[in-house]
């Protein structure tokens, strides 16, 4: 590493498909990470839940730009229970459950008592029921007809440090985007297990059916339809005034990853 | 024990072990130094060199030298790799449309006892009925030649015909028709680009994810291909690290699962994985990675089996000989 690399503090959750950043195995090119688990003031590089982000930022807040690149993200269907007399349980994810309230008035249900926590996070908690049966058909159904993947959290840069050094947006959008990539690599290695779900690259495979050839990458038009719907469902939710009028107002200007495996 | 016991170990990348590798998961009382290299080599290294105290290694050879009365290694009933060996036996498509069509044909493959043929050659005995004698099986390396002489395993029915493969790779016997598939741990590059363009050679199973469900489902296994081994000086000289190991690797599994489950901070980026484990749950039991000897009896009852049929173990040896020191210290 250059002696004059830049040297970034970077807050980041253990997300096993950013594991090879914080290994250095896949570079920050010009940068000198230290890796943090958040919340860290102060850091120049930082995951933060969209919510927050979209929210300071349309308040006006320009501390931090986001590149797009977005590690949490699920399927949030399958999150939503109606909540009876229990309406006091807490959402643990905010985002999600913008999502969530949005999909359902999409979708024409009724959204009154609702708690937004994935299952395995409220069982055994008395009445809680989820809403759906089969979550993951109607999660499936609603992306083939909305391309809606809901992105949870983005990956945010100190606009200061992006206006100092112009090439530092694109080259974290590549980092991540090379650790996505060979995340979804190992999943689909046939040699080995190198995580451990039983036929999980059987699993990736049939999801193409749903996805097409790359599942989930990162970018801003791969993921504008969900962007939209996000901003929208804050609106609607009065937690923002108004929707940007390009959602691509959010964001750093990126150069789109080409895949130069075979040369250096 | 004065201070903690020092020791190499060489591991590949996994995620359900990276934790102990890069400390999170302390070893107690233990400084392990980690090596990692290409899995042939590291394998290789430590079974005729003993180049480390601790190695990753594959499952059948373990067993198999432990059958074979061989004290030298001491096995840790930890499995890096498991895999369904749908996804390792390629055909010729001109040939073979079905898997019933190998009967009669000419299969290469890297060894006998080569876990990816052992598993193989059960499933096809398992699922299709195809009989190690149903088929000629040639021997050698994948790109090189092989050795003049095969060795026929001690307990090998003299029904089964074995050639040495030594003027070509199987690789090439295959694209040259003198072979309708091979069965390989790790497919070679004409292999795999074939594959993925759909072009003459490809994957006996086009719908790998169904054949794997289907076997599933009727052997209630998930096939073991390596295992963790230290050499018997080491265990000699501390024998309750044989549990320390073990207790760390567990715990590092454990710890891959609990952040599995916890959907809320979206640190697994499998979308659906929840419903693709209910299958696998429904057909192999609660836990879908266990380590330790209880939980694996299905998986080992099959292997010993396939082993059995090999020619590689004896009518003798049990689930009980592969991990005696584990079982005696843990089990």
């Amino acid at each position: 590493m250059s002696p004059a690399a830049v040297p970034v503090t970077v807050a980041l959750p253990g997300y096993h498909h950013t594991a090879e950043l914080v290994a250095g195995i896949v570079e920050l090119a010009g940068m000198n990470p230290t890796f943090v688990a958040p919340p860290v003031a102060g850091a120049e590089i930082a995951d933060l839940p969209l919510l927050d982000y979209v929210t300071r930022r349309l308040g006006g807040d320009d501390t931090m730009t986001a590149v797009p690149v977005f590690p949490a993200r699920a399927f949030v269907l399958s999150w939503i229970h109606a909540a009876g007399d229990a309406r006091r349980v807490t959402d643990p994810n905010p985002t999600a459950t913008i999502y969530a309230r949005g999909l359902l008035t999409d979708r024409g249900e009724r959204v009154e008592a609702i708690a937004v926590a994935p299952r395995s996070a409220v069982r055994g908690i008395p009445g809680l029921q989820p809403l759906f049966d089969e979550p993951g058909e109607a999660e499936r159904a609603d992306y083939a007809r909305t391309g809606v993947y809901p992105i949870l959290s983005v990956i945010v840069v100190r606009t200061e440090l992006l206006e100092r050094e112009r090439w530092l947006a694109s080259n974290v959008f590549r980092a991540f985007e090379v650790a996505r990539r060979r995340y979804f690599a190992r999943l689909a290695d046939i040699r080995g297990s190198r995580v451990p779900i039983p036929s999980v690259a059987g699993h990736v495979r049939g999801l193409r059916s749903v996805f097409g050839p790359d599942l989930g990458p990162y970018g801003l038009e791969p993921n504008r339809a969900t962007m939209e719907a996000f901003v929208r469902y804050a609106a609607e939710q009065s937690v923002i005034a108004a929707p940007p009028d390009d959602v691509a107002e959010l964001f750093a200007d990126v150069e789109p990853f080409v895949d130069y495996t075979d040369g250096s | 024990m004065s201070g903690p016991l020092r020791f190499t170990f060489a591991i590949s990348s996994y995620d359900h072990i990276e934790r102990v590798v890069d400390g999170r998961v302390p070893i107690v009382n233990a400084e392990p130094l980690f090596i990692r290299l290409p899995i042939p080599e590291m394998f290789r290294r430590f079974v005729a060199r003993r180049d480390w105290d601790v190695s990753e290694m594959s499952f059948v050879q373990y067993a198999t030298l432990r059958a074979t009365g061989d004290p030298n290694i001491v096995g840790v009933p930890a499995f890096p790799s498991r895999l369904y060996r749908q996804t390792a036996i390629f055909v010729r498509s001109d040939r073979i449309r079905v898997p019933e069509d190998l009967r009669g044909g000419r299969i290469g493959i890297v060894a006998w006892a080569n876990s990816a043929a052992v598993w193989g050659r059960g499933l096809l005995a398992d699922m299709h009925a195809i009989a190690a004698a149903d088929v000629t099986w040639y021997q050698g390396g994948v790109e090189r030649p092989g050795r003049p002489e095969v060795v026929r395993p001690r307990w090998l029915p003299d029904d089964v015909t074995m050639i040495a493969a030594t003027d070509r790779g199987i690789e090439e016997m295959l694209w040259d028709g003198d072979l309708e598939a091979i069965i390989v741990p790790s497919p070679p590059a004409t292999v795999e680009s074939s594959v993925r363009s759909r072009g003459l050679v490809r994957l006996l199973y086009d719908d790998y994810p169904e054949a794997e469900r289907a076997y599933r489902e009727r052997t209630g296994c998930l096939p073991i291909m390596h295992t963790v081994a230290m050499t018997r000086e080491l265990y000699d000289r501390d024998p309750d690290i044989l549990r320390r190991i073990y207790a760390a690797l567990e715990q590092s599994r454990r710890e891959y699962f609990a952040e599995l489950a916890a959907a809320q901070s979206a640190l697994v980026p499998i979308p659906w994985v929840d419903e693709h484990l209910a299958t696998v749950r429904a057909a192999i039991g609660e836990d879908v990675w266990p380590y330790g000897v209880e939980g694996n009896r299905a998986t080992f009852d099959t292997m010993l089996r396939y082993a059995r049929h090999s020619g590689l173990i004896g009518p003798d040896f049990t689930v009980e000989q592969i991990y005696p020191e584990w079982q005696e210290l843990c089990g």
